[in-house]
């Protein structure tokens, strides 16, 4: 499992999609907001937070706060005014009081690996760093349960409880690096997610800080603890409910075998009809996923696994399970390759074999610098059985616009991810591009999708909400919100449109790594 | 003034048809409570002018499905106004290639799951009288069943629905895709809230093909410290049964099959072992070696109409008929048969007998006592038994009770924390209580 990934965080300079803000001109009406980059944060504010953490524990040196600016989504950044890192639970209600008392907006980080902007400080608030508190604190396996700190990185819980033939299912692209607190935030999934469901079908409980200072625990270690589900509430509230400093979680017994396939195709058409036929046959597989041509000449150049150039896409399919019968289930798969006119269909006879399949998966992500200077990718998903329809109108699109667009995605759950290569020195083909990507997301929205499976609104899709969501809808998360977090003081600015400013377009300044 | 008086004019043709004759006022009862009107929408709108009327006249209404569930709970503070939603029992968009439905609340599970088998599927959800469950219903209360332990509840399978507020705005939470984190999921928000925050009028549910063989061990053990030994020894094992039930002696004989000879006074752990054949045939051996000749008084594989049996009796063990009382009990899996000891000896002490059957590996349990008991003993019973829940770090809720009982217990147990902003929840979405009022945690 630990293998699988979409290293969405080894991309080059990618440029996400949204309707790009007027470029390189700040409108004057922001430059009169009145809270545009007002806050500043006094020298008392500074010694009581840094009373409460330790001189050591907090940046507020602007060279050093840069690589605070954004996250993986790099396109609007701001910087925030400091970032403290706590150590314990008091440390976290403590700040958040000092914080809540002077009106100072905040918001918790973890790895900064998000993909939508959830933690870049929009009004230049105070970056709460969840990173030290990264213990795993408790694992019982009688019960498969975890409970751990915000800032475990989701990997670590897997290769804690693997001695013992355990795991943690939702595996998302960034698992070696991003946290359980970030995974929490925005319900985070990965290509596992197919079988075995997103982190809110792991997480039982959550220990959190509202927005003024209070304490709250929700679920916990048993099931189905009486009243309303808050747990499944906070999961995927993209941080704007409250700051997590706690979570239960569940662990589940690692399969006990694998069969890993790969289905090699002359047509796209061909590789999309054989995911609908998959699941359509009954067959639940641990993982299906896609790549096309562009995609694999890119690993095929970078890596050299051994793909065929002239292949128009390929099918990397797992089962996992029982030992017993798992070949029955293989062997159906593969002759529904054929059927669909797969040139070659093949399983990875060994271990190494399956790992270095998966390993040309995730590495497809950082092979895309060999494209094109810039790329951006898109995170919708369709109902399963429209995606050769969905396919061939990204490609249609791809002509239409005359930009290249490479697909990799979680071909088992629809969830897409488009990969619109363009050069931002190009300014007509960023136009055209942006159009493109549009396009593919109201697409999404039509064939009754979502413009997110897994990367969440941040500040990114904002504008797609009114879209997919009537104005009651919309009222309805909004009250919401007003609840956990009655001044906005948490994390402002994200998920909903009304509470949208736009930022400092900072597009051509060199890109930080986040 | 008696509502049903001005229902009529009040909400104008629109809902007119759906204003039933004045008698089922009375089989709309709850426990000595009854409604003034009962109002039968066949459209969303309908539900929505409906709630609006409702809500602007401050009368308490109470979703209505089939009422197979309608004891769990408090009895409602208020009731005005029963809205029955059986008429929304259409599937509206069934993509079976795609393994998701889209149906309104009031299809029952037995419809929904005959119609899914046409196609080689099935939802993992598990209950009495599936033939009058509604999926509303089955919502509203999160409900799941022995499968829970592979396909978790409800909450796990619903991808999007569509509520109606009690001020009549009609809402929508997720897609019809089977992955979304668009906007805060609001689904999880209204499954499980009993009613207490909109009328869930429409679902839609991800979906499972059915496996190929069904195959059920029943194990028997001489005690609960054996039972423990071998759940534990079997969670951790290779196996990857789709549920794991453990029963006390006395659910046992209520649920063993109808064979002379055939149930001993012992517990029972059922294994469902569904799948390919190959694969129940090899975990079954597996479960053999686990166990040991030792651990294990007695394992069966049962077959054909006694396969069926069984399962048909487990489904329908938190049926309340000839009931006097259920409760259920959430605590960690490792406390679930030290648990049922305890309520052993409480049941002992008070000459009850109380049939415990749970989904062990979920740390559920169900306790069941059949035969007529009088109220005060059941008074005296609960909070014994639910203060030992709290104890063990999870809770006790009684779904079933005679309204005198009701009345005089912590239907919900003990609020904690969260209940805050619960109750935050509730005031903004129905501000003047009309759903359900007082029914769920906290009287809220």
């Amino acid at each position: 499992m630990a293998l699988i990934s979409d290293a969405h965080i080894e991309r080059p300079s990618p440029l996400p999609f949204e309707p790009l803000p007027p470029p390189l001109t700040i409108p004057g009406h922001l430059l009169n907001h009145p809270s545009w980059n007002t806050i500043v944060l006094s020298q008392e504010t500074l010694d009581t937070l840094a009373g409460i953490v330790g001189e050591r524990e907090i940046i507020s040196d602007p060279e050093e706060l840069i690589v605070y600016e954004c996250d993986g989504y790099t396109l609007e950044k701001d910087s925030p005014i400091a970032v403290v890192f706590p150590r314990s639970i008091e440390h976290v209600v403590q700040i958040v009081r000092c914080l809540h008392k002077k009106k100072i907006p905040f918001l918790a980080r973890g790895a900064g690996t998000g993909l939508s902007g959830g933690c870049i400080p929009t009004q230049g608030g105070v970056i709460i760093g969840m990173n030290k508190m990264n213990q795993i604190l408790e694992i019982d396996y009688r019960n498969r349960r975890v409970v751990v700190e915000p800032g475990v990185v989701n990997l670590w819980i897997t290769n804690a409880v693997s001695p013992k033939g355990y795991l943690y299912a939702p595996d998302p692209s960034s698992q070696m690096s991003c946290t359980i607190g970030g995974n929490v935030a925005e319900n985070s999934g990965g290509p596992h997610t197919l079988k075995y469901g997103v982190t809110t079908n792991h997480t039982l409980g959550l220990e959190f800080v509202l927005p003024n200072g209070d304490l709250i625990d929700v679920g916990g270690k048993a099931e189905d603890m009486p009243g309303y589900d808050l747990t499944g509430l906070m999961v995927g509230s993209e941080g704007t409910f409250g700051i997590c400093t706690k979570a239960i979680i569940r662990i589940i017994r690692r399969p006990q075998t694998y069969r890993t396939m790969l289905g090699v195709f002359e047509s796209v058409d061909d590789a999309t009809q054989t995911v609908s036929d998959i699941i359509a046959a009954g067959i639940l597989p641990a993982a299906l996923e896609m790549m096309d041509q562009l995609i694999i000449k890119a690993v095929e150049d970078a890596f050299h696994f051994g793909f065929p150039l002239d292949a128009k896409a390929v099918l990397i399919m797992e089962l996992d399970g029982l030992e017993a019968g798992i070949d029955g289930q293989a062997s159906r798969i593969m002759e529904i390759c054929r059927q669909n006119n797969a040139r070659e269909v093949s399983q990875a006879a060994t271990d190494e074999e399956r790992m270095a399949l998966w390993a040309s998966r995730k590495k497809a992500f950082g092979a895309m610098g060999r494209l094109a200077p810039n790329y951006c990718t898109q995170d919708g998903v369709i109902p399963r059985t429209k995606l050769p329809g969905m396919l061939r109108f990204i490609s249609k699109l791809s002509e239409k616009y005359d930009v290249r667009i490479a697909n990799v995605f979680h071909a088992g759950d629809g969830n897409l991810h488009p990969i619109l290569l363009y050069d931002e020195r190009d300014a007509d083909l960023v136009r055209r591009t942006l159009k493109a990507s549009g396009e593919i997301l109201d697409e999404c929205i039509r064939l009754g999708g979502s413009v997110t499976g897994e990367h969440g609104i941040g500040i990114e899709k904002i504008s797609y909400m009114p879209k997919m969501f009537s104005p009651e809808d919309i009222s309805v998360m909004a009250a919401l919100k007003k609840i956990f977090n009655p001044e906005d003081l948490l994390n402002p600015h994200k998920i909903f449109p009304d509470s949208r400013i736009c930022m400092e377009p900072r597009m051509l300044k060199k890109q930080v790594p986040a | 003034m008696p509502v049903s008086l001005d229902v009529k004019s009040a909400l104008g043709d629109i809902a007119a048809s759906a204003i039933m004759d004045t008698t089922e006022n009375e089989k709309h009862a709850i426990g000595e409570l009854m409604p003034d009107v009962v109002l039968r929408p066949e459209t969303i709108e309908d539900v929505s002018a409906a709630l609006r009327w409702a809500n602007e006249n401050g009368l308490a209404v109470v979703p209505w499905g089939n009422a197979t569930l309608m004891h769990l709970g408090n009895p409602p503070e208020r009731y005005d106004v029963a809205l029955k939603l059986d008429l929304l029992n259409k599937i509206i968009d069934y993509p079976a290639a795609d393994m998701t439905i889209t149906v309104g609340a009031g299809l029952c599970l037995g419809c929904l799951q005959k119609i899914l088998a046409k196609e080689g599927q099935y939802l993992p959800i598990h209950t009495a009288n599936v033939k009058e469950a509604t999926l509303g219903g089955l919502v509203a209360t999160n409900a799941g069943g022995p499968f829970r332990f592979r396909e978790g509840t409800l909450r796990d399978m619903i991808i999007g629905m569509k509520v109606v507020l009690a001020d009549g705005r009609i809402i929508k939470g997720g897609s019809r895709v089977v992955k979304n984190v668009a906007g805060y999921d609001l689904c999880k928000l209204f499954t499980g809230s009993y009613g207490t925050l909109g009328v869930i009028v429409e679902v839609t549910i991800r979906l499972r093909p059915v496996h190929d063989e069904e195959a059920t061990l029943w194990c028997e053990f001489e005690n609960h410290d054996d039972a423990e030994g071998a759940v534990s020894a079997l969670l951790d094992s290779e196996i990857e049964p789709v549920f794991m039930e453990y029963l006390n002696s006395t659910a046992a004989r209520e649920i063993g099959p109808d064979v002379e000879g055939w149930a001993e006074a012992r517990p029972v752990l059922l294994l469902g072992l569904d799948g390919n054949a190959e694969a129940a045939e090899w975990q079954g051996g597996q479960v053999g070696a686990l166990l040991g000749p030792g651990q294990a008084g007695l394992t069966l594989l049962l077959e054909d109409e006694i396969q069926d049996e069984v399962r048909q009796r487990l489904f329908s063990f938190r049926a309340i008929d000839s009931a006097c009382f259920i409760g259920k009990a959430n605590l960690l899996s490792s406390n679930v048969t030290s648990f049922i000891k305890e309520v052993e000896k409480v049941a002992v002490e008070n000459e009850v007998e109380i049939a415990a059957a749970s989904h062990i590996a979920n740390g559920i349990v169900y306790l069941k006592i059949r035969n007529q008991c009088p109220d005060q003993k059941v008074i005296t019973l609960i909070p014994r038994i639910s203060s030992h829940a709290v104890h063990l770090g999870g809770s006790f809720v009684v779904e079933h009770a005679s309204p005198a009982v009701k009345s005089q217990v912590e239907v919900w147990g003990p609020v904690r924390g969260d209940f805050g902003l619960m109750k935050s929840i509730k005031e903004t979405l129905d501000p003047n209580r009309i759903m359900n009022p007082g029914r769920f945690v906290g009287d809220i």
